[in-house]
């Protein structure tokens, strides 16, 4: 679906961001995407949607030059930024006025993500709280059923319990011809929802791996200092440490944190 | 208005006459309480600024004249800010990302800022101008029949300027290229620049029309050209005047192919 | 000393499919929910619910009637059995005894939480 191969991009009058990134991505699967602070994970999603422009290099979305913007892609990509404005109209009048344009919505499913949230649809979308507007935002991108959909910080101003409700509607509102690219700081919110991880780094993708492939190479423990000796990476916490070792009896619950640490500080799992 | 999703919809790349109507029919829904309130507005505005003048002449001697005097000056002030709000969603990142993102193409986004932007003011402001016009002036002849010129019309008035009422064909073209390019200009300006686009519009051009003057000042003092003063004689060195207006007529239709290219470009080009 | 470690979560999935049959709260020749549903009810990725259910039809826990869904097999109860008791006795038994030795704990003082009905804990009678 996505096929990126020696992306050059910089911003005008900066340093490039990414010098040579390569990533193949298929559908069928929630992606996260992760990265330090300026690692370039909303550039990359914004060259993908066709927002940026790459200086040279590779880069297809479901057979597409993204930068092109043709209606046959922007009508299957949907993305949700971490920042956006809404015109102050009612969530009634905004689906009457961006609907058409997405051949596949759903609004079955609108109607139901948003009884699930809470919203109403005459809720005014300028009086709605932060966390609101990006509940519908999701909602919103869910129901076009566009087969790219490219979250920003999702879970950013979402509150608890609605943390576990976008984790339940996500899982249950995907087909199997449909890739979400998760970008997010907060791993917690998105573990048990991602299949696959992909790191980025120093303008490169230095790790990108499956969940399942992750858990049967390595095991993530806590344990005490003996066991150190024998982890391929370790992070203090309180009452001993947490590890990751090499598996050897049992898949175990992968640390996406500890994984993330391990790999950005130049560990590798094979 | 109901428009059905078709197939077109999701293979035709290039123009599509439904999603061009599917853009006005979202820039109805989402302005449908400040389209009115504007146009209330502006009509409020106007007869008020009908009556105050009117007021000033003792409610007579109001003529055609008048009326389409104050029409050209709101025609081209309105007109200029109108313009200048060309492309909205360009002034702000966020709302750049959600009008790139729009499944429409970029020549549907485009001609619908032209139709929405331009051909709707310079058809309907016109329209809403003399509806008002004729209702103030009917109202005031209820209560002050004594007033004999209350009808409005643009022929008669714009003929009472125009006095020998012919235009030349060049001349013509000129003006209506002039007009145009009061539209374009701003638009082409609010294509380009994200931040204050007026400004930096009228920047921009009075930058460009005093580089000329100094080029051709410099030009003619360089060459020892004594006889001719370009400012004052004619801008090109023409002395047929004749000739001068075919000249600028085909060069203002080049300069505003060149803008409307400028803010095709900017739009194709658009990051965000 | 060695702390508890939390498994895989589709191991974890299957264990609380494999625990509602033994229980009977999803009998031999019931339905189980679709992937889609019982990753919508636990907001986990349907691949991994996926992933857990080949897991659960490899062991012949589950039956897959195409296009219909997933049947819990006549089986099921007599397999998880044994596919438990394996594991507690490869995996958590050794455990167990190993924290025993370490805090010297013999099975005369393990006894009595051997013989008191289920859910009543020794420990607050004495």
């Amino acid at each position: 679906m996505i096929q990126i191969k020696d992306l050059h991009f910089a911003y005008p009058r900066q340093q490039a961001l990414f010098n040579s990134l390569s990533v193949h991505l298929e559908a069928g699967s929630i992606t996260g995407l992760l990265g330090k602070n300026g690692a370039g994970k909303t550039s990359l999603l914004k060259l993908l949607t066709g927002l940026l422009h790459p200086v040279s290099g590779e880069l297809s979305v479901m057979d597409h030059q993204p930068r092109k913007r043709e209606v046959s892609l922007l009508n299957d990509i949907y993305m949700v930024p971490e920042e956006f404005f809404f015109p102050s109209i009612s969530i009634r009048d905004y689906v009457k006025a961006y609907t058409p344009f997405y051949p596949r919505f759903d609004h079955e499913l609108l109607d139901r993500i948003l009884i699930e949230f809470e919203l109403g649809n005459e809720r005014k979308l300028q009086r709605l709280s932060h966390g609101q507007k990006k509940k519908f935002l999701i909602a919103f991108a869910l129901a076009t059923r566009c087969r790219l959909l490219v979250l920003d910080e999702p879970t950013n101003g979402l509150d608890i319990p609605s943390k576990a409700l976008f984790r339940k509607i996500l899982a249950g509102s995907l087909d199997e011809d449909q890739l979400v690219l998760i970008s997010t700081h907060q791993v917690k919110d998105v573990e048990n929802l991602i299949d696959k991880i992909i790191i980025l780094d120093n303008g490169e993708v230095i790790f990108h791996q499956t969940i399942q492939e992750i858990s049967q190479k390595v095991a993530f423990i806590s344990g005490t200092s003996e066991e150190r000796e024998e982890a391929i990476y370790s992070e203090a916490v309180p009452g001993g440490y947490r590890l990751m070792i090499p598996n050897g009896l049992e898949e175990t619950e992968v640390d996406i944190e500890l994984l993330f640490n391990a790999i950005t500080n130049g560990h590798k799992i094979g | 208005m109901v428009i059905k999703s078709d197939k077109a919809m999701q293979t035709n790349n290039s123009f599509s006459f439904h999603r061009l109507m599917l853009l006005f029919k979202q820039k109805l829904i989402i302005n449908k309480r400040r389209y009115p309130l504007a146009i209330a507005a502006f009509s409020g505005g106007l007869i008020i600024s009908f009556v105050f003048a009117q007021t000033i002449n003792n409610f007579g001697n109001w003529s055609n004249m008048h009326f389409v005097s104050t029409f050209i000056s709101v025609f081209v002030i309105v007109g200029i800010a109108y313009s200048a709000f060309s492309f909205p969603p360009f002034r702000s990142k966020e709302k750049s990302m959600v009008y790139l993102m729009l499944p429409a193409t970029n020549s549907e986004k485009f001609v619908f800022e032209i139709l929405s932007r331009i051909v709707a003011f310079i058809i309907l402001m016109p329209l809403l101008y003399w509806i008002l016009a004729n209702l103030e002036g009917a109202v005031f002849h209820y209560y002050f029949p004594e007033l004999v010129n209350y009808k409005f019309s643009f022929r008669d008035g714009f003929l009472a300027i125009v006095k020998d009422g012919k235009f030349e064909f060049w001349a013509l073209i000129l003006t209506l290229q002039g007009i145009l390019f009061m539209f374009i200009a701003p638009f082409a300006g609010a294509g380009y620049f994200s931040k204050s686009p007026l400004v930096k519009t009228l920047l921009t051009f009075s930058i460009v029309i005093l580089s000329y003057f100094l080029f051709t000042f410099l030009l003619t003092k360089s060459l020892n050209l004594q006889g001719l003063h370009p400012v004052g004689n004619s801008l090109i060195f023409m002395k047929d005047s004749q000739t001068v207006i075919k000249l600028l007529g085909i060069g203002m239709v080049i300069v505003n192919l060149a803008l409307l290219a400028i803010a095709w470009f900017s739009l194709k080009e658009k990051e965000a | 000393m060695e702390f508890k470690n939390t498994k895989g979560i589709f191991l974890q999935i299957a264990d609380s499919i494999s625990e509602k049959v033994v229980e009977g709260k999803y009998p031999p020749g019931e339905k189980i929910p679709s992937v889609r549903d019982l990753a919508a009810e636990m907001g986990v990725n349907p691949n991994t619910v996926m992933r857990t259910y080949s897991e659960l039809q490899t062991r012949e826990i589950i039956d897959n009637k195409r296009g219909v869904g997933y049947y819990v097999s006549a089986d099921a109860v007599e397999i998880i059995r044994k596919w438990k008791r394996k594991e507690f006795f490869e995996i958590e038994l050794p455990l167990i005894v190993r924290q025993t030795r370490i805090l010297d704990i013999t099975l005369d003082e393990l006894k009595p939480y051997f013989e008191s009905p289920i859910n009543s804990n020794p420990h607050e009678n004495q």
